[in-house]
């Protein structure tokens, strides 16, 4: 049975105008291998770095502590977890331990006696979480930071470019970064980019009593990764331009497109789209793309795949001619409406109301054919509510619900 | 004794390419042609070894071309020299741990409200400091030079002035290390 990922690619239309530029989709879709047999699992090193600031007094530090209970309760001897907590200051609540029963009781107890401070030194927090997992040693598992807020990091590194570049930084260096933003106080833009930088996802608790639940699933996710560190190297025909959708993290030099796309768990997809603009024919028949995919196996060993896919110039009359691949253009259209509402979002956080209206207007206009009624309609209160400016509640929902349909995440 | 041989897809799934690089190299001259024998060729332990020189080079950003080149006129040794100067200078290859304290290290950690119970540097008497601690100043502002202080373990700090940690970064990184080893130890 193979334990590598499935990769393919592919375009909604495969011809393009010989004497016109065109918009092209190039759909990447990849799929991990079903884990080996059932009860395996990579052994995780984690560190779960919580918030303790003022903010987070009361009900929402208890479940905190209950949440982390349960994900120290659901791992195992062969796993790793160490356990932050900062305010301004920055508590190592406990070093990098085996998950033994001993151990066990003693992070319970331990978690249990984190008391409430004043400001948010984020990034004091998660640094030293990131050291802790790099302390324990980067093997043949998972390693990751957990890092849970409430409110905005006031201390320490507090721009949000430099906290993603450093998170990127991090998981070239095999640590990746998941964020989970409880309440309606922080930044959901700085803890999305962060995860998307940081090879991991992010979460929003709208209510803390759903900590538990959500800590459970970035479990499950982590246990069930099948295929990790994955990265996608796409080279280009030239004059081609291209444009990530989802806010995968990408990065260009030259002809080479790289984007990273973190860890995929047992039989899961991961579809990523690009939008590409290709130049009128000169010289070549065909416009030929060509990708190379690294990724570690379920034993933490590095492999590679290729894929390519290509399109062809062609008369006019042929490429109208041509049908459009409908599943493909509707699984884009969700992303790009996404996009689009994250970039109205931003908008409307600034107070440029009327800006992010209209651009969620002209996006579903030109994504119409392609949105089933229901979701058109969604976009459409949405986009009546930015006008007269919208309630936290609303903004982070919104802001969480997009992040899932860009990333087409479950 | 002899030598493990492998078919090219063996050789792939082991070195983790796919069988079209393999061939790829060997049209390119990279990987010397195989023994073929009857319908199959095979491959030997060397195969996997230049296939990993191979990889470590490609990290390099070296074209195959120069990589062929590399290859032919280097002996082991010099392959090995020239790869483990590449790979400590980079900053991709300062592992996790390095990179973190380096981001720590440019962030002094905020000031704790508690009261220090030692001597602050630049008082001339026990007197001059109760005066001090009295008056509520903490020890950092009594000179103008920021402190850094580094947290080793719950209940133990380092607490160095910046100019000096700066002078030494990798020296103070190590004692850190050491002390937290020696600490684990005790």
């Amino acid at each position: 049975m193979s334990q590598k990922l499935n990769f393919e690619m592919g375009f909604e239309k495969d011809l393009i105008q010989k004497d016109k530029p065109a918009q092209r989709i190039l759909e990447m879709v990849l799929t991990a291998p079903k884990a080996k047999k059932k009860g395996s699992r990579p052994a995780l090193n984690l560190a779960l770095v919580i918030d303790k600031s003022g903010s987070m007094h009361g009900e929402k530090l208890v479940y905190v502590k209950q949440a982390a209970v349960h994900v120290v309760e659901l791992l195992e001897e062969t796993d790793r977890v160490a356990v932050v907590a900062y305010d301004t200051h920055v508590d190592v609540v406990s070093e990098s331990v085996k998950v033994s029963p001993e151990n066990r009781q003693k992070l319970v107890s331990k978690i249990s006696e984190i008391q409430c401070g004043s400001s948010t030194n984020l990034s004091g927090g998660w640094l030293k979480g990131g050291e802790l997992v790099a302390e324990a040693g980067l093997g043949k598992g998972i390693n990751r930071v957990l890092l849970l807020t409430d409110g905005l990091a006031n201390h320490g590194i507090v721009d949000m470019e430099e906290l993603g570049f450093h998170a990127g930084q991090l998981l070239e260096r095999g640590i990746s970064t998941s964020t989970f933003g409880v309440g309606h106080g922080f930044n959901e833009h700085l803890l999305e980019y962060m995860s998307n930088q940081g090879g991991g996802r992010f979460y929003f608790i709208d209510k803390p009593a759903r900590l538990t639940e959500i800590f459970s699933q970035e479990f499950e996710s982590l246990a069930s990764i099948t295929a990790k560190a994955i990265e996608v190297t796409l080279t280009m025909p030239k004059g081609v331009s291209a444009e990530v959708m989802g806010s995968w993290r990408a990065e260009e030099s030259g002809k080479q497109l790289k984007l990273w796309m973190g860890d995929l768990g047992s039989g899961l997809r991961r579809e990523v789209y690009i939008k590409l603009l290709t130049p009128p024919q000169s010289g070549k028949n065909k416009l030929v793309f060509s990708a190379e995919l690294s990724a570690k196996n379920a034993d933490d060993m590095d492999y590679q795949l290729t894929a390519e896919a290509a399109l062809t110039y062609a008369a006019e009359a042929e490429v109208k001619a041509e049908p459009v691949r409908k599943a493909v253009m509707e699984r884009f259209s969700t992303v790009e409406m996404a996009d689009m509402t994250t970039k109205a979002l931003i908008l409307e956080r600034k107070g440029e109301r009327k800006k992010a209206s209209r651009l969620i207007q002209q996006s579903l206009h030109s994504a119409a054919p392609y949105i089933p009624g229901k979701l058109k309609q969604e976009y459409e209160e949405l986009s009546d509510r930015m006008e007269t400016g919208l309630d936290e509640a609303t903004r982070k929902n919104a802001h969480q619900v997009t992040y899932l349909r860009k990333q087409r995440r479950g | 004794m002899s030598e493990e041989q492998y078919l090219i897809s063996e050789l792939a799934e082991k070195a983790g390419v796919s069988v079209r690089t393999i061939r790829y190299y060997i049209s390119e001259g990279l990987l010397p042609s195989p023994d073929v024998r009857g319908r199959y060729s095979y491959y030997d332990e060397s195969y996997l070894k230049r296939l990993e020189m191979i990889r470590r080079l490609k990290d390099t950003h070296m074209p195959i071309r120069e990589i062929k080149l590399k290859l032919d006129s280097s002996t082991d040794e010099e392959l090995e020299a020239f790869l483990a100067l590449y790979e400590r200078t980079t900053t991709k290859a300062m592992p996790a741990l390095d990179y973190i304290h380096e981001v720590q290290a440019s962030y002094p950690a905020p000031r704790s409200a508690k009261i220090r119970t030692a001597t602050p540097k630049g008082l001339k008497s026990k007197e001059a400091a109760k005066e001090v601690f009295q008056s509520g100043l903490m020890p950092e502002e009594l000179n103008d030079e920021p402190w850094l202080r580094y947290q080793i373990i719950d209940g133990v700090e380092l607490h160095v002035q910046q100019r000096v940690y700066k002078a030494d970064q990798r020296g103070f990184r190590d004692l850190i290390r050491r002390i937290k080893e020696w600490l684990r130890a005790a």
